[in-house]
């Protein structure tokens, strides 16, 4: 039983493909998803920032998961997309191999990450299509590479 | 507290939550940092009659000889007209119109339009919104600049224009924002 | 760390609707076999508010329970379960803990949750007994897939009769299939039934076809082995799966839907290939004649020249048509998807409890074949959705004075440069209270102005991702994915959808495509030295205009064609064209429902079969234009839009000149 104040607090995630593991985050924090986007690029950003685009007056990064996290292959099923995130007050786009759903959890449906588990993976819920990691993208982003 | 407790409520989402350092973003795509990593910047270059123009390099996708356009009817500047490339229709403009620099006049498309200079080229950009032609004048070729090298407008961005390049004693060389070009 | 007691109003409520669903399956059980519709009835209601009841106060437990049951108490006074001992001592065991859980929802968790799942499976097994005897055939789930509903009839009916159903694999000259196949129906006639012309496994040879037939016989293997002697085929027979174990899972399998890889193959019509084999012939005439023209000594170098380069253009033009026709072959009429749909919705209905038709229209309209498989997905959910939360259950709907069976009604139409599909239901339409409710609850909405948010605000909280207005996830709904996904899945097409809910009526979602690729047989006409297209469906007339004479008037609106006065439009004017205009001009007439417009043309240049291509989303929509199509080498005209240029000529021009 995961240790959590509140276990019947409702948790609903949106859930990605990168690579061959399937990570999701807050739902609250899904702005929108665009199905193709081509960056502009800009001199002087990390690695793992492709560029920006401009979203209604926005100017929005985009961050390539696939380059912050473990690789491996999308199953044939998935198509890229960016998934436009709320960080605080402002929105990154997240470059995915695919969606892979949204399911509303409980906060006790959170078993604690493994061993190995990449730090900002906080823990991970089973769906019914299989392991969803919980993402902390603000802890994922603090770790990048600058 | 336990851990994945803290560790769940840091999960969620909330508009206050501590994003500090996080994506430091130049002040506008337009305006590179600073401190840039000392990479240089790779433009395409070419020339609107006397004047010299660039745009990254990694938007354009094609570069064609100037061959004839279809003609859409009551189209305003600076559409000129459309080009079928291998099954995609691509909207070719005069980017003259939206430098504000005097541009010829008379169609560039249909029956009527005038055979183009041999010069003349199409430059296929890559834009949020699809593909987009660009009619120019004259293509120089690629150049790569130093950052340093771009000076910036001293007020900040104007209108598209990224910078200017002053090099080798020739005409100065306006780098120029696709998407702003073709918005 | 104790939970949360839910509020006292909500354990008194609850104990006492659990006591009366108790005391109902009581009397239930102590009643005769054929039980008192009104007390199965009753029954059912019981729990039905228990779970609402559960809903409302977040009991998360006990609404999957109590839904649980519903579900299975509805089967039962519908008919479709019978009232064994296991399902009355399954429910009594249930209101125990419906009971309990009333007062302490935390207490009997892993029980609620246990018993749960026997009733869902006690309710699925139940389902079997009206099991389709098509999906105990072994057939491959992708060959099942492109069957048409006629074809999947066809077998039932073979199995029926008691018949074996066989998979011939044969071989048939390019040249001479269509005659092949003639031949064998006739030979097939008494033995047995070709069901189905498939693409074969293999491909065949540069001179031959692969197909893989499905042969309905029950004249034995003998017999049918002599009514394809000779021809090389591959017999065998069909067997049948083993029916699964109790074991809890699913009696049914039901083919993934997803186009996908295991799709890659596409039925094309005979004729459409015949089309495609006799345009290879011609190439190799004209391979022929430039091989001949290899070995003609006595000709000059020039004349030698002039006839290679009257060859080469044949040689274009073949290419040109054959690339077309291929383009068209990958064209797919939507019917393939509304069948696809039909059978599902038969099974979404069963397993719903709920009775369902599907009525579908414009399944003639052809799509690229991906954006076709593209489609399927949104569709699915959104029918499934209809069936799931828009039809209701039967009961409830004749209560309403509706028909039993709620009707899904999907139409496809062509409109220029769009495909627009809607999907109608006839069911309850959308309940907007509960949705700005949920909205509220879930932060989607400020309670402040929560009241004030009309429909168009509260349809995009409809498509928001994470708004779901099912209080426990259905078992039925699938995989959890909300509208958000569909609206995802359709910007993806760069298509749009919107939703229009009557309260009490039933709720339409409309999806917008911009269509790249479809194919218009168009009439080509010239003005000013450019050529246009305009699709022949909209054409009705042509007629020749009086030369001109010198002095006539510019001014005449109207042509008397077969004594009608039909406006007319003179498209140089309209598109401002520079030129002359030709001596000799023709009016075309065009008719959309009972308007007609004469469109005047300075040239006609024949019919051609076009595929059409959108202008793309930068120009954004073009008065008078729906698209662009290639005709020859390089040379791309324009469609007009018959719809936007009657409009024009009704009330002049519509929209502001296209600039970028």
């Amino acid at each position: 039983m995961a240790a959590s104040l509140t276990p019947d607090r409702p948790l609903e995630l949106c859930a990605f493909w990168v690579g061959s593991a399937v990570y999701a985050i807050d739902v609250a924090r899904v702005d929108e998803v665009l199905p193709r986007v081509v960056p502009l690029p800009v001199p002087g950003l990390p690695e793992h920032v492709e560029g920006v685009v401009h979203l209604q007056g926005a100017t929005v990064p985009i961050v390539d998961l696939r380059r912050l996290l473990p690789a491996g292959t999308p199953p044939r099923t998935a198509k890229p997309k960016v998934v436009v995130a709320w960080l605080g007050r402002r929105r990154v786009g997240l470059r995915v191999d695919g969606l892979a759903g949204v399911q509303q959890f409980h906060e006790q449906d959170v078993a604690p990450p493994a061993q190995g588990e990449p730090g900002p993976v906080i823990g991970a819920v089973e769906s019914r299509e299989g392991p969803w990691r919980l993402l902390d993208v603000r802890a994922l982003l603090r770790r990048a590479p600058a | 507290m336990g851990s994945l407790e803290a560790a769940l409520a840091a999960f969620r989402y909330h508009p206050e939550e501590d994003v500090g350092g996080l994506i430091e973003l130049p002040q506008s795509p337009l305006e590179p940092e600073p401190a840039a990593r000392g990479e240089d910047v790779q433009l395409l270059a070419f020339a609107l009659g006397s004047d010299e123009y660039a745009v990254p390099l990694t938007t354009v996708t094609e570069i064609l000889r100037a061959r004839r356009l279809t003609e859409i009817p009551r189209a305003r500047p600076p559409l000129l007209g459309i080009l079928n490339l291998r099954g995609t229709i691509t909207p070719v403009y005069d980017p003259c119109v939206r430098l504000g620099r005097p541009t010829e006049p008379g169609p560039r498309a249909g029956p009527d339009a005038p055979p183009a200079a041999r010069p003349v080229r199409i430059l296929v950009l890559r834009t949020l919104l699809g593909p987009a032609g660009l009619w120019v004048d004259r293509v120089r070729g690629v150049q790569r600049v130093r950052p340093e090298h771009l000076e910036r407008p001293p007020s900040g961005p104007t209108g598209g224009v990224m910078g200017v390049i002053r090099q080798g004693g020739g005409a100065p060389r306006t780098v120029v924002d696709p998407e702003w070009l073709l918005r | 760390m104790s939970p949360e007691r839910p509020p006292a109003e909500f354990s008194s409520e609850a104990t006492e609707t659990a006591e009366a669903l108790g005391r109902s399956l009581l009397l239930l059980e102590a009643g005769p076999e054929d039980a008192d519709p009104e007390l199965l009835n009753a029954v059912f209601r019981h729990a039905h508010s228990l779970k609402g009841l559960a809903g409302t106060f977040g009991q998360q437990r006990m609404a999957e329970l109590a839904h649980a049951a519903e579900d299975l108490l509805d089967r039962l006074r519908l008919g479709k379960v019978r009232r064994t001992r296991t399902v009355l001592d399954l429910l009594l065991e249930s209101v125990e803990v419906l009971r309990r859980l009333a007062t302490d929802p935390t207490g009997p968790a892993r029980e609620a949750r246990a018993l749960a799942r026997k009733l869902s499976r006690r309710e699925r097994t139940a389902q079997r007994q009206v099991e389709d005897p098509l999906d105990r055939l072994e057939l491959p789930p992708d060959m099942r897939r492109v069957l048409t509903e006629f074809e999947e009839h066809r077998l039932r009916e073979t199995l029926r009769k008691g018949a074996l159903v066989w998979q011939v694999e044969v071989q048939y000259p390019l040249d001479t299939f269509d005659q092949e196949l003639e031949t064998l129906k006739a030979r097939l006639h008494g033995v047995g039934e070709l069901i189905s012309t498939l693409p074969g496994p293999v491909a065949g040879s540069i001179d031959a076809l692969a197909f893989l037939l499905l042969v309905g016989s029950g004249a034995g293997e003998e017999a049918l082995r002599r009514a394809f002697a000779g021809s090389g085929a591959r017999l065998r027979a069909l067997g049948f799966r083993k029916a699964r174990a109790e074991a809890g899972g699913l009696g049914v399998i039901e083919p993934p839907l997803e186009g996908g890889v295991a799709g890659q193959t596409l039925r094309v019509d005979i004729a459409r290939l015949d089309g495609l084999i006799d345009a290879v012939g011609e190439l190799r005439l004209i391979g022929e004649a430039i091989r001949s023209l290899s070995e003609a000594r006595e000709l000059s170098p020039r004349a030698w020249a002039a006839q290679l380069l009257r060859e080469h253009r044949q040689l274009v033009r073949r290419l040109d048509i054959l690339q077309e026709s291929l383009l068209q072959a990958r064209m797919v009429p939507l019917q393939q998807l509304f069948d696809r749909l039909q059978r599902l919705v038969r099974r979404m209905a069963r397993e719903a409890g709920k009775d369902v038709v599907l009525e579908a229209r414009g399944g003639e309209v052809q799509l690229d074949k991906r954006l076709v498989e593209e489609l399927s997905d949104p569709l699915v959910h959104l029918v499934r959705n209809a069936i799931d939360h828009g039809v209701e259950p039967p009961g409830l709907r004749e209560g309403r004075g509706k028909p039993r069976a709620g009707r899904l009604t999907l139409g496809a139409e062509q409109q220029g440069g769009r495909v627009v599909l809607a999907l109608a239901d006839d069911g309850g339409g959308v309940d907007w209270a509960r949705v700005r409710e949920v909205a509220v609850q879930r932060g989607l909405l400020d309670p402040a102005t929560a009241e004030a948010q009309g429909e168009r605000e509260l349809q995009a909280i409809l498509f928001h991702p994470g708004f779901s207005t099912a209080p426990a996830v259905s078992a039925l709904s699938g995989r959890g994915v909300g509208l958000d996904v569909v609206k995802t899945n359709i910007a993806g097409l760069s298509g749009v959808i919107d939703v229009e809910s009557r309260e009490g009526e039933g709720t339409t979602f409309r999806i917008t495509l911009p269509v790249t690729l479809a194919t218009v047989r168009g009439l080509l006409v010239g003005v000013r030295g450019r050529v246009y297209a305009l699709p022949l469906s909209s054409v009705l007339d042509i007629v020749a205009v009086e030369p001109r004479k010198p002095g006539h008037s510019e001014g005449q609106s109207t042509v008397s064609v077969r004594g009608r006065a039909v406006p007319i439009l003179r498209l140089a004017e309209v598109f401002g064209l520079s030129g002359h205009p030709s001596p000799r001009e023709s009016v075309v007439v065009l008719g959309v429902a009972e308007r007609r417009l004469g469109v005047v043309v300075d040239s006609l240049h024949g019919q051609r079969d076009l595929v059409t291509q959108s202008l793309g989303p930068r120009l954004g929509p073009v008065p008078g234009i729906s698209g662009a199509a290639e005709v020859g080498q390089h040379h791309t005209v324009l469609v007009l839009d018959v719809g936007a240029l009657l409009e024009e000529a009704l009330r002049g021009p519509a929209l502001l000149p296209v600039s970028a």
